[in-house]
């Protein structure tokens, strides 16, 4: 009968595999033991491993493993299961062993071989080559220029050298604290320093979203669409949520899923909360008013007149009353005043 | 909106809005206001001041039945006199008519203020502010009152004028009956009423004349000063006085020198030196011959406050609409800067070698609310205007600066009194004028129905690397008034000819 015994780590993978050339097979931490485990919590000779073909009085009905403990002061669990020193018990294939601080698994020729798996694409090697080299270096370099770009917009010339430099370097650091803390979490969970995919997921949503925030505002006023904005604060957490997901894929790839689903979890509460915080306000998301005024030239929309503009104020009448009647002890007649 | 250094006519915009905000009642968190500088808190521990050396007083006051400034030999007697003289015969005088008008939490006084007896049958005006609280809520404080001896009694609420911060108070007898007054207090309260100074005689400047009040809840004082005329560019003018009004004194009368009512002690303009401000008297006789015979208030007092100020508004309203627009000086566009006959304008800008942005603010408003509790004044106007030009910084730049300039703007949020702005935006333009940006917000009273806040900001759109920020605020107005203010300031932005 072949079987190899599987010595098997904390993660419950396999981490070693012991074939079974003759029956039985002796088990211990003593050199002429058939299988030598370096585990100081074990006996010379600590367990014996029987083939029985006709059954037992402990497994009486089918033929199988049948492990007998030989003296030792630390004996064994079977799934958990205390087996004392001597005494005897069937080893089905399901059940994890552990002599000492060893855990071993018995697979045999009669168990069913499950079928090859295939491969999960985040257990290929890493590729190196994922982006060209040039990459990384050419989207630091556009995101340097919008924050220069944006931080020159922003400043009425009076701002020096130094101020220009360190409101540059500011988030361009911190940029590379993330990133290289993510490489530190993925370093512990899958022994590689991932600096590089960190940084590049980190950048590549960063700049999205700065040009969507440079561009959405312009787009807005071009066509007078004030509740676009609306959008901003969407994208700004779905875009986090999204990022926290796409970094979050590299340390733990078997479990994108459930990663997305509690990370979406977690945006949509956050979603609610900032709603529920505006629910006394015109808008449940955006700004009370569009407060971008870029060059004229941009702006497409035709002005109205002035009186359409005042009727168009009429509209905003009764829901105002209506919010006014909340919190409005007055009409209920009780003249206490306390909210 | 807040790009340029804190200059000396912004402080003073600043100061003098802050008018109002020191009415006179004294809360019983009013040390914890702002407070002028020479208030300290009340302590037990000064000494008194109640009994100052008389310095040789050549004149003896006359008796206080026989006011007689007829003959000049009189008046000139009177005129040299030590003033302390004055101010203690007119004390015995009016002593008492006078009185401390206390509102009370539980059993202890929430605020103070004073007031004073003005007919045979108990009639005391005071300041609505001092009594706000009772009004608003008059199942949570009770009205008392206390005369300088000590005596105290119930007074009852009869009816108000929030416009002038006036109200109307009177006294109730133990027991529903006059004759339940063992000590006689009633009764004498109600001997000589204090008398109104006739219209047809007005003061002249520098007259002197005294205030009485009881500042701090310490005890009741009399305060010398002179009467000033009436706050000019103001809508509601109130006399001027210079001289020293606590808190605590509102309410309280001020007297000329025949023991005639003046005015009524209201507000001081903080971080200044005795600048006082005076209700006229005509009001107070006005509120009383309204409402003599009124029964007491029943209820909050929000019902005849909406009244009040919808009357007040429309009035207001129709008054400032009325009025054309001035403009600044500026080759491309002219602005709607109001007339001051009501408000008054500041002007600050960057200086004219400055680096980039140069900006040129005028500041205009109202600078007189309306109390109507501890937490809103209404009723007042204000425009501010500020002029940019970014040649220097070009079209980029000066359009981050510009929009974030207008991002600035506060609204505010929803609280108790009002709820969180509603706004329409849109590109605006007239015939013949200027393309702008303008938003219109609105903030209804929650319980004050029908009343607006409005708020107008208004950009103008059509050049690269200039612009100007406007801003029209308008307080308790009707939606009616709220959108023809809107149309009036808009109508105001057009090209310089």
């Amino acid at each position: 009968m072949d079987a190899v015994i599987e010595i098997v780590d904390r993660d419950g993978h396999c981490r070693e595999t012991h074939k079974v050339r003759a029956w039985p097979l002796r088990i211990g931490r003593s050199p002429d033991c058939d299988l030598v485990l370096a585990d100081p919590h074990l006996a010379g000779a600590h367990a014996l491993l029987h083939w029985d073909d006709a059954g037992t009085d402990v497994a009486p009905a089918a033929s199988g493993p049948v492990l007998e403990l030989l003296p030792s002061h630390n004996g064994g669990w079977l799934d958990g299961h205390r087996i004392a020193a001597g005494s005897r018990a069937a080893w089905p294939s399901s059940a994890l062993l552990q002599l000492g601080t060893t855990r071993l698994r018995l697979r045999t020729s009669l168990d069913p071989l499950p079928a090859e798996k295939p491969m999960n694409r985040a257990d290929e090697p890493v590729r190196r080559d994922a982006r060209p080299s040039w990459a990384l270096p050419a989207l630091l370099a556009v995101w340097a220029l919008l924050l220069w770009g944006s931080n020159w917009a922003a400043n009425d010339g009076s701002a020096t050298w130094v101020d220009t430099v360190s409101a540059l370097l500011a988030p361009v650091g911190v940029a590379l604290i993330w990133a290289a803390l993510w490489a530190l979490v993925t370093q512990l969970f899958r022994h590689w320093f991932a600096f590089g995919a960190h940084l590049w997921r980190a950048l590549v949503a960063t700049v999205a979203m700065q040009l969507f925030d440079l561009l959405l505002p312009l787009l807005a006023y071009m066509f007078n669409l004030p509740r676009l904005l609306a959008l901003e604060t969407l994208v700004m957490s779905v875009g986090a949520a999204l990022l926290l997901w796409w970094h979050a894929t590299v340390v733990w790839p078997r479990a994108s899923r459930r990663l997305a689903v509690g990370i979406g979890a977690m945006c949509v509460v956050g979603l609610v909360l900032t709603v529920g915080r505006r629910t006394e306000q015109q808008y449940w998301l955006g700004p009370n008013y569009m407060a971008t005024l870029p060059p004229p030239a941009l702006r497409v929309a035709t002005p109205q007149p002035v009186d359409s503009f005042i009727d168009g104020m009429a509209r905003l009448e009764a829901p105002l009353l209506k919010q006014a009647e909340k919190r409005n002890d007055q009409t209920g007649g009780s003249g206490d005043n306390e909210e | 909106m807040s790009r340029n250094p804190l200059t000396l006519g912004r402080a003073l915009a600043r100061a003098a809005t802050l008018l109002v905000a020191v009415a006179l009642g004294l809360p019983a968190a009013a040390q914890t206001r702002p407070a002028p500088e020479a208030q300290p808190a009340p302590s037990p521990q000064r000494p008194p001041l109640s009994a100052p050396p008389v310095v040789a007083p050549s004149v003896v006051a006359p008796p206080a039945s026989a006011p007689q400034p007829g003959t000049a030999a009189a008046s000139q007697a009177m005129a040299s006199a030590p003033v302390s003289a004055s101010a203690r015969r007119l004390y015995d005088r009016s002593r008492a008519q006078l009185l401390q008008v206390r509102t009370l939490f539980n059993g202890s006084q929430a605020s103070v203020g004073s007031g004073f007896v003005v007919s045979a049958q108990g009639h005391v005006i005071t300041n609505y502010h001092v009594i706000s609280q009772h009004a608003l809520e008059p199942e949570r404080y009770r009205l008392q009152y206390q005369t300088p001896e000590g005596d105290g009694g119930d007074i009852v609420l009869l009816d108000f004028d929030a416009r002038r911060d006036l109200a109307l108070l009177r006294i109730v007898a133990k027991g529903g009956d006059a004759k339940a007054d063992p000590k006689g207090v009633v009764a004498r309260m109600t001997a000589t009423p204090l008398a109104f100074r006739k219209a047809d005689q007005p003061l002249a400047k520098g007259e002197r004349i005294y205030s009485m009040g009881n500042p701090h809840d310490v005890a009741f004082a009399v305060v010398e000063g002179t009467y000033n005329g009436l706050v000019e560019r103001s809508f509601d003018p109130l006399i001027y006085y210079s001289g020293s009004i606590n808190p605590g004194m509102s309410g309280g009368p001020v007297l000329d020198e025949d023991g005639e009512i003046v005015g009524i002690n209201v507000s001081t303009m903080i971080f200044a030196q005795q600048m006082s401000f005076l209700v006229p008297a005509q009001h107070a006789a006005a509120l009383l011959a309204r409402s003599r015979d009124a029964a007491p208030m029943k209820g909050a007092a929000w019902p005849k406050l909406r009244e009040q100020l919808m009357a007040y508004q429309e009035e207001l309203s129709r008054n400032f609409l009325a009025q054309p627009w001035r403009t600044l000086t500026h080759p491309r566009y002219r602005f709607p800067i109001p007339q001051e006959q009501y408000m008054r304008c500041w002007g600050s800008g960057t200086s004219a070698d400055a680096q980039g942005l140069q900006m040129q603010r005028t500041q205009c408003r109202m600078e007189h609310a309306l109390f109507i509790s501890e937490s809103l004044q209404t009723g007042y106007f204000g425009v501010t205007e500020e002029v940019y030009d970014g040649s220097k910084l070009g079209a980029v730049r000066f359009s981050t600066i510009y929009s974030a300039s207008f991002r600035n703007e506060r609204l505010g949020g929803p609280d108790r009194d009002r709820t969180a702005p509603y706004c329409r935006e849109d590109f605006v333009q007239q015939k013949d004028g200027p393309p702008l940006r303008a938003v219109a917000c609105l903030r209804a009273y929650r319980k004050l129905d029908g009343l607006f806040d409005l708020t107008v900001l208004v950009t103008n759109v059509d050049a690269a690397t200039e612009g100007a920020l406007g801003r029209f605020d308008a307080r308790g107005v009707s939606f009616a008034n709220a959108t023809q203010l809107t149309r009036h300031y808009l109508q105001g932005f057009a090209w310089t000819r």
